[in-house]
């Protein structure tokens, strides 16, 4: 009974992902490949969600090394720990009309924007933002539980030898926690590929602009099923490969 | 009780106030470069923490920290130098070598040199120096607790603290090894020639190492002096029991 059980899970996930990639012959799905929509999305989503993941490494290493060296963090640390986990609980769709509260023209920063002369939605900022927005808490958390395992007897006989908060972080922090920060970034970097609700709501669905490949999938939908299923097993193709990728390394 | 005040322009003061948790702590001693400071204690009495405060690790409340006639922390004057500043080597009781780093590079981590080149050269020294060079490309986890030790020690003294402290250096040594290493410390810390403070739990080491014996307790000092008065006139049940105990 209980195995029934277990196998009607493992199938309702098969399932779905065998008939992406054996519904068509191996030559249909190249030919959808075909369909002028493929090629811009492509280059658009490996441009956008790459820079999301700098972005969000950029900005959420220094963010977590903060968050997981205090030993007792004060109230605006653990403020800051909830805000940045916020976006997995947030459906997409409020992740967009979020972005556009605050960004958009109208928004909380529009005027300020608008004398800068940035206009952000509709751009290609705007989809590296909304990648951002959605996928940096699986890379800051990952970091933060990295840093946390850390020995902080060694992080004080570093500081003890000489060596400045900055040094200790590069030469201790990052080298001892680096697997775990790949596998934070590889989680983050699939889900900003993968990010759909909040960049059709903050940056729309432009064609070589603002349509990344999830995007592309829904307008192909509309018109060539094929094309759809072919964009679909591009997508499959690189999260499988992200996600053999974390195995291994969590085999290690 | 106070030993007789010594003249070294060198010395480490400590007069610290502070709490951690539970325990306050209220200590003042000088720790001067001709013999090595002995702290002993019961566990949970404020010895590590201690230490931690005079390097800047745990912020005390009230007090200052001098080393040599500079102030490293005062609280009146708002003097707080950060750790890496203090020129104080730490040793914590479990050695805490890079896991990263080889042994050469653990010990070149805190030389200061123009070039990686020459750091990894006065590196090699350091080891030469130590008797240990034959240990140069191994790794932290592949050494014996005795070779750890040696290791975390060339690694503080190529830093060249100028003053030196030890938590409980042999206390996760086996008893085989724990003469030999304690004999290597002794001898190190001796030709370092600067203030030194050993935390230790085993009367042989304060037989080896000491110097002057501060007996802490609570937080606070319960007695100080050389071994032979604490023997003669213990002032509390466990320095009797410390004095008591097998030289081992």
């Amino acid at each position: 009974m209980g195995g029934l059980l277990a196998a009607s899970l493992l199938l309702l996930v098969l399932l779905p992902v065998a008939g992406l990639l054996f519904s068509s012959s191996p030559r249909q799905i190249l030919r959808g490949l075909g369909d002028p929509l493929v090629w811009p999305a492509i280059r658009l989503t490996v441009l956008t969600s790459t820079a999301s993941l700098l972005l969000v490494v950029l900005t959420g290493t220094p963010l977590a090394w903060a968050l997981a060296r205090r030993p007792r963090p004060g109230r605006a640390l653990r403020l800051a720990e909830t805000i940045i986990g916020l976006p997995v609980v947030l459906p997409p769709a409020v992740a967009g009309v979020a972005l556009l509260l605050a960004f958009g023209r109208r928004g909380l920063l529009g005027p300020a924007l608008e004398i800068a002369g940035i206009g952000l939605p509709f751009t290609k900022a705007a989809v590296v933002l909304a990648q951002s927005f959605v996928a940096a808490p699986f890379y800051v958390q990952a970091a933060v539980a990295a840093f946390r395992r850390l020995d902080p007897e060694l992080v004080l006989v570093a500081r003890a030898l000489g060596a400045s908060p900055p040094r200790v972080f590069f030469t201790v922090g990052v080298p001892l926690s680096w697997p775990d920060l790949a596998g934070g970034a590889a989680l983050c970097w699939a889900r900003a590929l993968g990010e759909f609700g909040a960049t059709l709501m903050f940056a729309g669905n432009l064609v070589g602009r603002t349509q990344t490949l999830p995007l592309a999938i829904y307008t192909a939908l509309e018109s060539d099923l094929q094309t759809a299923q072919s964009l679909s097993v591009v997508l499959v193709a690189v999260s499988v490969a992200l996600l053999f990728g974390l195995r291994g390394r969590a085999r290690r | 009780m106070n030993a007789p005040p010594t003249e070294d322009p060198d010395a480490l003061e400590v007069d610290l106030r502070g709490r951690v948790g539970d325990l306050a702590i209220d200590v003042a001693l000088r720790a001067t470069a001709d013999r090595p400071t002995v702290i002993v204690g019961p566990n949970g009495a404020g010895k590590t923490t201690l230490l931690l405060m005079i390097l800047g690790a745990h912020r005390p409340t009230a007090g200052h920290v001098r080393r040599g006639g500079e102030s490293l922390y005062d609280a009146k004057a708002g003097v707080d130098v950060p750790i890496e500043h203090r020129r104080v080597g730490f040793l914590p009781q479990r050695y805490a070598l890079f896991p990263h780093l080889d042994v050469r590079a653990n010990v070149a981590y805190g030389i200061r040199a123009a070039t990686r080149a020459e750091r990894s050269r006065l590196a090699e020294q350091a080891l030469e120096n130590l008797g240990i060079a034959a240990l140069a490309r191994r790794r932290g986890p592949d050494l014996s607790g005795g070779e750890a030790q040696r290791v975390a020690l060339a690694r503080a003294l190529a830093n060249q603290p100028a003053a030196l402290l030890l938590d409980e250096p042999l206390g996760a040594l086996d008893a085989a090894v724990r003469a030999d290493t304690r004999a290597f410390v002794a001898e190190r810390v001796r030709a370092l020639g600067v203030p030194t403070i050993i935390v230790t739990h085993a009367r042989a080491d304060a037989d080896a190492f000491g110097g002057e014996i501060i007996v802490i307790e609570e937080g606070r000092v319960s007695q100080r002096g050389r071994l032979e008065d604490l023997t003669a006139s213990p002032a509390s049940a466990f320095v009797r029991r410390f004095a008591a105990a097998s030289p081992d």
